[in-house]
């Protein structure tokens, strides 16, 4: 805060005493050189982290946009999981103890990838990392049964396993693949299509 | 009027037909329940299309509802000043001047602004009377700038930039509330913003305000031909909602305004101000293979100018300005990668009173546009946007008149006049990263002269002037290029933004004056039937070099600081016409620094922006002599300081005492000189103001 004000207080007194416009207006330099540093900032990595609760309900508005939920609204939510994958199932967890998916669902069911593709009653599955390895397999029983497949790994979208991938961190972001979408016989708002990045795979 | 009734009756039919014949599908834009999707404004005033803010091609700002209404601001060019390449210049407590990037002037016409995307910026003289608007702040859900020429989306003049500001709508957002203030400078203001829900489909919001003010000091202030107050105002406003079935939504406007304020007018002219408007709207937006959208509109303007200049004082018929608007467009994906959209426009303005046709008759310009966008995701991380428009203007007037000696010479003929312009966006974005992101953007946009710039007509030989416009001024047109960097700080929840840019303005419209012929220096004003000549011209280019650097942390923490830094440079490149009334090296300030704070503690919020503005030259104003004069006087550099503190009574009602100007009396615009009997001068200055308010949310 203190290097805040100070570099306030020393760009006024440049513009008063006139040297700001000598430096900036004549010569540019520095703002080619303010240029350089962003570059050099732009650079600093980014942090990734695991799934959190604003991920969790950034994926439950989304689903407000899908046609077939806003009109009829889905009581039950599986997550397919993965006991041999720790992530798998750490995210299996934080989803189950969520508070903004136990307010917008009757009922969480956590269920294993073999147990999900024998399923058939499954309409709503989001599907945690590392699963979506599977993702031929997900993308046909999903197909076969009419299920929305959503998640917060981007790669599962890319795949073509999952409709929809939300995250929050390290920038909110919304992937839809919209041939899986099509395939798997759901509409989407296209509002909501214009603002997320499209994606498609030949299958 | 009967006829008008009837064919605004038939598309009223055709859009409730079209719509029942179709079915499945969801409605409008929902901008309240997108920003809680995507923690961010969202937009279709960069491209056309629905985006985030933080991923538009061109630089853009969107203030909130929430920055609103903290601020304790009055009126939006106090807002607007607030953020980077903004150039806000008060004139009096009811005018402002606001241009985005530079070439800055009295009644400043290169920036159009719009509420819910009809037209608020006049066209009789250029100009918009943030005042007069007939909204209330509080029922303003955002107001998005977009800076740099945007005429291949929006049309004629947003050569510099854009402003739409959004309201609620009702059917969505129930905004319902009454705000009181009262202050220093005898201010006292009252507005009530109600919203109903007649039927499960429909919903309607009524707003309606009043204010009257003196001035900053009235003892400052330029002699007035009346007694009035600097400002008297009041206006109304009903926007609702229909929901037509699940695809189309019908959202009508109905307004009026009325206000009374100081004015400063072309050749920087001291005036008061009478001014009338009225706006009819009709937009259907339908959903159904993508979005359309259908907008009607009709705004009304009367103008009653009253000045020691170029008028006699006193009662004078107004000039009557009508803009009738037809607006088609249809945004749709082709592919997964592209999403075009389609625009058709239609307008046809009128103007007629005494400014225009002393005699009687009118001047009238018609536009037709096409335009297209074509947005391109390229990868993951590269997208392209392209907006052409293609725009055809022609002119007429109809009627007679006469003026006694012209500079310029005027033909009759030069008024029927056709000519056709384009213009073209052009925006490359790279995401490096989620957190990062690059631009590049090149536009052309274009400035059609003013309805006043190409008809005015106003002799006053017993003044010794002739005021009138030229029919045959060129569009004045502004290219740019500019790159432009965004990155996110996630670890200090920080934005951080940057961009420097280039801008050719060509054929830049100025008002020229021309003294009154002379015999060996010496005027002869009166004697022969010479006087002088207030004109306008285009009178070269002027090219601009400039950067902005804005650093902000999130708005969601306790405290809240944004600070942010705008440099601008002019280089004049004048043809050889010495009369004219444009600086820009000189009259627009160099450097701009604004600082905000903010911090919220329990029921109570406190707010500070500081604002630093570099010094100035302005031209000198001259009432009560028509001789020519183009003086420059020195405008030192100032602060602004308003602070504003809050306390939440409870949910629902707060009370706020704002401090505007509170550390520096100063002077923004013009000086002005009185000659004839004895000589004085002065300038005006901002002084400061201390208002409380009490706004009740209502259920």
């Amino acid at each position: 805060m203190l290097s805040f004000c100070a570099l306030l207080i020393e760009i006024v007194k440049l513009a008063r005493n006139g040297l700001l416009e000598a430096l900036v207006l004549k010569y540019l330099k520095p703002l080619v050189g303010t240029f350089i540093w962003l570059v050099l900032l732009s650079h600093m990595p980014a942090r990734a982290g695991s799934i959190t609760e604003p991920d969790l309900e950034l994926m439950i508005r989304s689903l407000g946009y899908v046609e077939q939920f806003s009109e009829n609204s889905i009581d039950s939510l599986f997550v397919v999981f993965d006991p041999a994958i720790k992530r798998s199932v750490n995210e299996a967890k934080a989803i189950a103890n969520s508070p903004s998916v136990a307010q917008s669902f009757e009922s969480i069911f956590k269920i294993t990838l073999s147990d999900f593709l024998e399923n058939e009653s499954v309409k709503l599955a989001f599907i945690t990392s590392s699963v979506s390895d599977q993702s031929n397999k997900i993308y046909l029983h999903a197909k076969d049964s009419h299920v929305f497949t959503l998640s917060t790994d981007k790669d599962c979208v890319l795949s073509g396993a999952c409709i929809l991938s939300v995250t929050t961190k390290p920038a909110l972001e919304i992937y839809l693949n919209e041939r899986t979408l099509s395939d798997l016989g759901f509409d989407i708002d296209p509002v909501f299509k214009f603002m997320v990045k499209r994606v498609g795979r030949e299958r | 009027m009967t006829i008008k009734h009837s064919r605004m009756s038939l598309f009223v039919m055709l859009i409730f037909l079209f719509a029942l014949s179709l079915s499945a599908g969801a409605t409008q834009i929902n901008y309240t329940e997108l920003e809680h999707l995507f923690k961010e404004p969202v937009t279709v005033s960069a491209t056309g299309k629905p985006q985030r803010v933080s991923q538009s091609p061109v630089s853009m700002d969107i203030i909130t509802h929430d920055d609103i209404r903290r601020s304790g601001a009055i009126d939006i060019p106090q807002i607007l000043r607030r953020l980077a390449g903004i150039d806000v210049s008060r004139h009096y407590k009811g005018q402002s001047d606001v241009n985005i990037r530079g070439a800055n002037q009295p009644l400043s016409n290169r920036m159009l602004v719009l509420v819910n995307n009809r037209q608020v910026y006049m066209d009789n003289f250029g100009m918009t009377l943030w005042h007069a608007l007939p909204i209330h702040l509080y029922e303003i859900k955002q107001i998005e700038v977009v800076k740099g020429p945007n005429s291949a989306l929006f049309g004629f003049n947003a050569a510099s930039g854009v402003i739409n500001i959004v309201t609620f709508n009702s059917q969505w957002d129930n905004i319902s509330n009454v705000t009181l203030r009262g202050g220093t400078q005898s201010h006292a203001s009252a507005a009530v913003v109600h919203t109903v829900k007649p039927t499960e489909t429909m919903a309607v919001r009524l707003s309606v305000k009043g204010e009257t003010s003196d001035g900053f000091s009235r003892a400052s202030m330029m002699p007035q031909p009346t007694e009035n107050d600097a400002i008297e105002q009041s206006a109304f406003n009903i926007d609702g909602v229909f929901n037509v079935n699940n695809i189309s939504d019908l959202r009508f406007e109905i307004g009026e305004s009325q206000q009374e304020t100081d004015s400063t007018l072309p050749f920087h002219t001291p005036a008061l101000l009478d001014t009338s408007t009225r706006h009819y709207k009709l937009d259907y937006s339908l959903k159904h293979h993508g979005l359309w959208q259908l907008q009607l509109y009709r705004n009304e303007a009367d103008l009653e100018i009253h000045t020691l200049r170029f008028f006699s004082p006193g009662n004078n018929p107004p000039s009557k300005n009508a803009l009738n608007v037809f607006q088609l467009s249809h945004l749709f994906s082709p592919a997964m990668e592209h999403t075009v959209r389609f625009g058709l426009e239609h307008r046809k303005n009128t103007i007629q009173g005494r400014d225009i046709a002393p005699e009687g008759g009118s001047f009238t310009m018609d536009v037709s546009r096409l335009s297209s966008m074509w947005h391109w995701q390229l990868s993951e991380s590269w997208h392209m946007t392209q907006s052409y428009s293609a725009d055809y203007w022609n002119t007429k007037r109809t009627g007679s008149f006469s003026l006694v000696e012209p500079v310029l010479s005027l033909n009759v003929n030069d008024y029927d006049r056709s000519e056709s312009e384009y213009s073209y966006n052009f925006g490359l974005v790279y995401e490096y990263s989620p957190l990062t992101q690059y631009r590049f953007s090149a536009a052309k946009g274009l400035h059609v002269p003013s309805l006043m710039e190409l008809a005015r007509i106003n002799s006053q030989p017993t003044l010794g002037t002739e005021s009138y416009g030229n029919p045959t001024l060129e569009t004045e047109s502004n290219t740019t290029v500019e790159f432009g960097f965004r990155r996110k700080l996630s670890r200090h929840s920080m934005m951080l933004e940057s961009s420097i840019y280039r801008q050719q303005i060509e054929n830049v419209i100025a008002g020229t004056a021309y003294g009154f012929t002379s015999f060996s220096g010496i005027p002869i004003g009166g004697l022969g039937g010479s006087l002088s000549d207030f004109t306008f011209e285009n009178v070269g280019d002027t090219y601009i070099t400039g950067g902005e650097l804005s650093l902000q942390n999130d708005r969601s923490q306790p405290f809240q600081w944004r600070i942010n830094y705008s440099m601008v440079a002019h280089d004049d490149r004048e043809n050889a016409n010495p009369s004219h009334y444009v600086d820009f090296e000189e009259t627009v300030p160099k450097h701009r620094v604004n600082v905000l704070l903010g911090y919220d503690w329990k029921q109570w919020e406190y707010n500070l922006d500081a604002h630093y503005v570099s010094s100035l030259k302005n031209y000198q104003a001259t009432v009560g002599d028509p001789v020519v004069t183009r003086r420059q006087t020195q405008v030192d550099d100032y602060w602004i300081l308003n602070a504003s503190v809050g306390y939440n009574l409870n949910d629902r009602v707060r009370l706020s005492l704002d401090g505007f100007n509170l550390v520096d009396p100063h002077q923004e615009r013009f000086s002005y000189t009185i000659t004839g009997g004895s000589s004085v001068g002065g300038s005006n200055k901002i002084d400061s103001a201390v208002l409380f308010s009490i706004s009740v949310d209502l259920d």
